[in-house]
Order: structure tokens, then sequence, then C-alpha cells
């Protein structure tokens, strides 16, 4: 085909030419008008080639030519798709292949359908305590690292998870949780191990959430950490949580029963059920949203001796002991914790109050008594920069950051509180009384202020100043000097 | 401690009645669905949602997840929280009851028309003016003819397909066994490509230009036909082709751990109404019910279509004959 085209495009109109210029140069008429004639029959020739080559058919050359190339375009195309197949399945398998994270809520490593996930986390709290001389305690102005806990966590196969958080705080080791869970449902959970009873609900706030730089003197009545077994969950579309378990039953404020370590020292057992509400979830009023009303209840045995009295000692938010039982009191036999509690938060504002009752059974010789114990508190949130307040903390807007203008949140708060103990405790001559007044007081009252200072999601400042009065607690009947005490704190949690 | 302990009842009491108001939340629905009907259920989950704001003061928002439907199915099995199942074939949902244990092993007797509230069946997409001359299924075990279909192993629609060739090829070679299977053998070999999933297939076909003709979904021809023009894709229709049923069902297990079995249920019985149908029918899916068929017929072609149950004896037999690691598939797809 190329042939015939060159043919007619180049040596056919070259031989032309040559004929004219050769016309020309013989100077005839004849022979021009012969030429002429030439001339025009090649012209026809000429049309009818072209003629003939518009309407052919390609050649099987050229058709096997023109196969030749859609094969090589198909084979390139679809090796392109197949690479951009792989490409995808090569991107869903990294998806779904392991993670590392790291982040607010830690580091870790997680598949990507979260069925397997291994977390460290953990905060540190190094506070600084002042008392005023007046107090004359026995403590004395200190730095003291408050919580250092390592936070180990993890979840197999979707449904079951663990938590294992030893603290090296205040110079000695203690584990604090260390349990499993096994999430079959919202509705329906299970927890086995060393954890938070569902009971005091400024106990089960987070350590790193704290109001002011201690909890409120309720919480001297509820466990700190126990071992057993709970279920959990969340019913209504999430307006109401339960917690039921059975524990060994620790002391009050405590998380032994007298024994060493975390073995149990008696027979006697606890059975703990908290329901806590939030009515008005769903509400489209926005101020009830944050309302949550709740309550907890303990009953159980717990069986004392001389020697290992399985009964609590109360303590300051200085953390100073301010009531315990006289040597020789032991627990023996029930002991009941009635626990309401509420909180509400609606935008820069929170209240949180608890009022919680104890009984317990309390022998010292020849003398039995029930003990009565109640102590309430109510603390008030205003975070200042604007962000919401909550139980779970403050999430500053913008993180502490002078040069971009970012401040970091703060907070004002503001808590009254009491804790009182039954005249009973104290009733009866020297030796058969189960509390020495001189050294035990009846009742703690006290108020604190604070402020606090959210840097970022992970470090917080606070400082605090709490004033407590006492009712006994001292020799000839007098009450025991005020304390008055002024906190620092600087938090790192992740 | 009686009265301490008749307190605490009378607390707990409060606090569960304080838990108590039902107060109107906006509700989400998860529709785990196959590769083609993203469009279709962006149409049907706008109106179900609106209809059921309008019937109960609720908000509802139905999020989709598309895929090959072996695929989707085995996500759902292995925990992806789909209040309801739209499936490409029944065999995917079996799975789901009997492996995953998420749905009763009857579902599919739940709802009208075996759980289908539609069907569909297979055809072929050529290029326009149908270059290769492609009439019928012998044409594409044609050595020039390259074939694009997806992974049956991966995809409801490519099951489909395999099983729609395969009556044809029983009914050609008179149910000579072997010579099915080399006809099968054949046409696979011309499927330079193979993806999960029918979508994908189609991206293969039109956008990369890849293949003579595709065997699809009618209503993914009709839409490609009518999405990238006219001009571009012929429709061809086999002399023998599959009525293809896709079900719904609803994911009983997490539907009530969600709390969403009433909506998610009224979502599915929403597919049968006129309303759904006639949405159905517009996005070339062959609706159940009549009016709505009726108004649609004329864009569906009469097929000669042989079914699943009356050809292969069901979608459990021709699941363990036919794709299951081992079967005939495995058999004569080597590459």
């Amino acid at each position: 085909m190329r042939f015939i085209q060159g043919l007619l495009s180049g040596v056919i109109p070259a031989i032309v030419l040559a004929m004219l210029a050769g016309a020309a140069a013989a100077q005839s008429t004849e022979k021009e008008e012969a030429l002429l004639r030439r001339i025009e029959a090649l012209d026809q020739k000429i049309e009818e080639l072209e003629r003939r080559l518009g309407n052919a058919p390609p050649s099987p050359r050229e058709e096997a030519l023109k196969q030749r190339v859609d094969d090589i375009d198909q084979q390139v195309r679809i090796v392109g798709r197949k690479q951009e197949i792989e490409q995808e399945a090569a991107a869903a398998r990294a998806k779904d292949g392991p993670q590392a994270v790291a982040g607010r809520d830690g580091f870790g490593v997680r598949t990507a359908d979260n069925q397997f996930a291994f977390r460290l986390r953990g905060y540190l709290q190094a506070d600084a305590r002042v008392y005023d001389d007046e107090a004359q305690t026995a403590a004395p102005d200190t730095f003291t690292l408050r919580r250092v806990r390592p936070i180990f966590e993890g979840t197999l196969f979707g449904k079951y998870g663990f938590r294992f958080m030893p603290d090296f705080g205040q110079g000695s080791t203690q584990i604090f949780d260390a349990y499993g869970d096994a999430n079959f449902n919202p509705a329906f959970r299970v927890r086995v191990g060393k954890f938070k009873p569902g009971v005091g609900l400024e106990r089960l706030q987070s350590a790193t959430a704290l109001s002011l730089v201690e909890r409120a003197l309720p919480t001297n009545l509820v466990p700190t950490r126990d071992i057993g077994v709970q279920v959990s969950g969340d019913l209504l579309e999430n307006r109401l949580t339960y917690e039921l378990g059975v524990f060994n039953g620790v002391v009050d404020g405590g998380q032994a029963t007298g024994g060493s370590g975390d073995r149990d020292s008696n027979s006697g057992k606890d059975a703990a059920v908290r329901l806590f509400a939030h009515p008005f979830r769903a509400s489209e009023t926005p101020w009830l949203q944050g309302l949550g009303v709740g309550v907890a209840g303990t009953w159980g045995e717990q069986q004392g001796t001389a020697t290992n009295a399985v009964l609590p000692a109360f303590v300051t938010p200085g953390q100073q002991t301010f009531f315990s039982y006289s040597a020789g009191a032991f627990a023996d036999g029930e002991r009941t914790r009635f626990a309401p509690q509420f909180y509400w938060y609606w935008q820069t504002w929170g209240l949180l109050g608890e009022y919680y009752l104890n009984n317990q059974r309390v022998r010292r010789g020849t003398s039995v008594r029930d003990v009565d114990v109640t102590a309430w508190q109510l603390t008030l949130n205003w975070v200042l920069t604007g962000e919401d307040a909550s139980f779970g903390g403050v999430r500053p807007r913008q993180p502490f950051d002078p040069a971009a203008g970012g401040w970091g949140a703060f907070e004002l708060v503001g808590r009254a509180q009491q804790l009182e103990v039954d005249d009973a405790a104290f009733a009866g001559t020297a030796a058969t009384r189960l509390a020495d007044p001189s050294t035990a007081a009846r009742k703690a009252t006290g108020f604190g202020l604070g402020l606090n200072w959210y840097l970022n999601r992970a470090v917080k400042v606070q400082a605090a100043f709490e004033r407590t009065r006492f009712d006994g607690g001292a020799a000839n009947g007098g009450d025991r000097r005020d304390e008055n005490v002024f906190f620092t704190r600087y938090q790192v949690s992740f | 401690m009686n009265s301490l302990f008749r307190t605490f009842v009378a607390f707990a009491s409060l606090a569960l009645v304080a838990a108590g108001p039902a107060l109107g939340a906006e509700t989400t629905l998860l529709n785990v669905s196959y590769d083609p009907t993203r469009e279709l259920y962006q149409q049907i989950n706008a109106a179900f949602a609106k209809q059921w704001e309008a019937k109960t003061g609720q908000k509802v928002t139905i999020k989709q997840s598309h895929g090959g439907s072996g695929r989707q199915a085995r996500s759902v099995i292995d925990g992806l929280d789909a209040d309801v199942v739209t499936l490409a074939l029944a065999y995917d949902i079996d799975e789901i009851a009997s492996r995953g244990k998420l749905l009763p092993q009857a579902w599919q007797k739940r709802l009208p028309d075996n759980s289908a509230p539609y069907t569909s069946t297979i055809v072929f997409l050529v290029r326009k003016g149908n270059p290769k001359g492609i009439r019928d299924w012998d044409d594409l075990v044609r050595k020039d003819v390259a074939v694009i279909t997806p992974n049956p192993k991966t995809s409801g629609g490519a099951r489909w397909n395999y099983l729609a060739a395969w009556a044809y090829a029983v009914k050609k070679f008179a149910g000579d066994e072997a010579k099915v299977k080399d006809f099968i053998a054949a046409l696979y070999r011309n499927v330079p490509v193979l993806d999960t999933g029918a979508r994908g297939s189609l991206t293969t076909f039109t956008e990369r230009g890849i293949g003579d003709v595709f065997i699809s979904w009618e209503n993914e021809a009709f839409l490609a036909t009518k999405e990238l023009g006219p001009d571009k894709y012929d429709i061809v229709l086999p002399s023998l082709s599959i009525l293809a049923e896709p079900p719904v069902t609803l994911v009983d297990r997490v539907a009530d751990r969600r709390g969403t079995r009433k909506v998610a249920e009224a979502y599915l019985q929403f597919l049968y109404t006129p309303e759904a149908q006639d949405i159905i029918g517009a996005n070339y899916y062959r609706p159940r019910d009549p009016q709505a068929a009726a108004k649609y017929a004329r864009q569906f072609p009469k097929l000669n279509l042989v079914t699943v149950d009356g050809e292969f004896g069901g979608w459990q037999k021709a699941q363990k004959t036919h794709f299951l690691d081992g079967g005939v598939f495995d058999q004569v797809f080597t590459r």
C-alpha cells in the first residue's frame, strides 16, 4: 500500500514534470500535443488508481498488523488492570493487617478490624502538699509522687479485654487493676479480677479527671478496689447502666480486707449493686441531657479479729487519719453501704453530689454495736474558658501554645463536704468504747477551692486549697485542730 | 438494715423509672449489600427515611456498605454490624445464618417472594456495533473473544453468570457433563481479568476498555448504557439466562443488640411497597409488584430463564458442587 501511495504522490508527478521539461526543449507543437495527450492519459490513470486505493479493502498483511496492534493494546490494558487490582488488594491487605497507633489514647498495635489490640497507657501525678502550722500534723510539707501508673490494656477476639495497672506512687508498689473483661454485648458484660466495684461515684471517676487534687470525704466509705466478679450493662438505649457483683469485701476506703496484700482474711463476701440512669440523655432539652442519677449499695458480713480488725480508718483531704477504731475493736458481722449519687453537666457547669451511709457491726471485748457513718459532698465546676464540663474532665479547645494564641482550658472548682461517725462508736468506757474520742474525731466538715489548668488533653496542672474542721478528736473533749492544706499537682496522662 | 434495704430498693426503682421515658432519638441502620445496588439503595433509603419520620417522628439514617456478595457475607459473619443484609443470592445469607448464627435458618420465609423484593437476570454488554458479532453463549468460548466477569468465589453476580452459562451448556450438550465442563473451562480461559465484584468488572470493561463482552447484571448493563452513553455499548440477550432473586433479611442478633429491630423490619417491608417497587423498576431491577412490573415491562425483554432451584437443586447444592474449594469452578479454572 505504501509503495503504491509513494508511486502516486512522488514518482509519477516527477515523470510528468520531466516529460514537460523535455517537451519545452523540443519546441515542437506536434510533440507538445502528443505530450499533453499522454499527460491527460496519465492523469486519468492516477485518478483511477486513487479511486481504486480509496475503496480497496485492507490487505491480509494490514489486517494482521491491525489485529496485532489491537492485541498488544489489550495486553497492555490487561496488565495495567491486573496491577490496579493487585494494588487494591494490597491496600486492602495493608488495611487489614496490624497497625501501629500512637495518639492521645496511648500507644499500641491493633489489627485493622480491632479484633486484637494492645495499648500502653499511663499517668503520673507529682504533687506538692503544704500544711499550715496550726494543723500541727505529723505530716511534713512534701513533694510526693501521688500516682505513677503504667496501664497495659488489650483486646482479644473483639469481645475480650484485659487491663493491668500497677501503682508505684508514694514509695510502694501495688496492683490497682488486674482484670479481664468479656463484652458479650452492651447489655451484658462480665469483669473478673481486681478493679473498682460499682459503688462510689467519685471513686469511679478516673484519678486523672478529679476536680480537686484529692477525692472528697464520702470516698472514705466505699471500696477503692476489690477482687471479685461483676456483670454490667447498658439498657434502655444507654439510659440505664447496671452493675452487679460479688467481692471479697474490702474495708471502707480500702482495697484489702485486712489480710496481706490482695489475699482475703475471712470468708465473708460483699454483694454490690449499682444503678445509674441518664433519663434525659436523648431529650431535646439540652440542659437536662447531662443529668445522671443513681444509687448503689453493698451487703455482706465481714469478720475480723482482735489482731486483724477488718475496720477502716478515715482520712482528711490532706491524707491524714482523723478517725480510727481503738485497738482491739474489729468487724463482727453485717456491713451495709448505701450510696445515692448524682451528677449534672451542662455546658461549662458541672455539679456532683454524693450521700453515703455505712453501717458496720463492730465488737470490742463484750461490747458489740452497729456503727453508722454518713458522709456527703457537693462539688461545683465551672470551666472559665468555655469548654464543656464533664465527668471525664475538660478537653481544651486550644492547647497551650502562646505563640499560636492558645492557653488551654481553665476550670474553677468549689466543694463542700462532711463525714460523721455515729455516737455509738464513742459510747462506753475506755475499756469498751469502739473509738477513742480523744484521738478519733466524730465529724469532719470541710470546703475546698481549686483551679485547674488543662494545657492539653495530656497535661493538667492543679492548685487547690482544702480546709477541714473537726468535732472531737482531741484530748479532754476538745476538737482536733483544723487542717488547712494547699496542694499543687502536675499530671501527665496518655 | 431492713430500712436501709427498703430505701435502696426505693432508690433503685426510682432510677429505673427515671430511665424509662422513651425519648425520641436518631437511629442509624447499616444495610450491607452487594456491588451494583449503590444507586438503588441511595434512593430507597431516602424514601424510607422520609416515610419513617412522617410515620413515627423518628429520624433514621441508613448507611450502605457494598462489595462482592460473598465477601460482604463474610464481613457480617466476622462482625460487621449489619442491621439488614441485601445480598446477591440466598446462599450468602444462609452462611450468615449457619456460620454466623446471626439470624434464623428459616429467614427466607419471613418476607414475601422468598424475601426477594425484586428479580434480575444476566445479559451481555458488548461494544457499540457488536464488532465481534456476539449473539449467544457459544460466542463467549471463541478464541477471539475476551470475556469480562468477576470471580465467583467472591461475587454473587459472578455465580449467577457462571450458572447461566452452565445451564446453557447443559442444554446444548444434552447434559454431557464432560462437554459442559469443557465449555465452562473454555469460557473462563477467555477471561483475562477476574475482579472481586461486579462493579469492578464493569470498570474493567467500560473505563479500562478491556474485553469484548461483559457478562452483566441486567440492571448494570442498562445503567452502563444509560450513564456511559448509548453510543458506546449494546446489550445482547442470550438465548437462555437465569432468574436472579437477590434476597433481603434482618440480621436479628445485630438488630436486637442495637435496638433497631422495629425500624429495620419496617425498612425491609418498605421494599415491597408501591413506592419502593417503583424505585426498583426505575433502577432497572424487575419489580415484584404487578403495577410497577407493568409500568416498566417495556424495558425488560422477555427471556428464557432457568432457576437455581429448578436447574441446580437450590443454592446449597449449587454452591457445594460448583463454588466451594475443590468444586467444579476450581477444577476448570486453572491459570
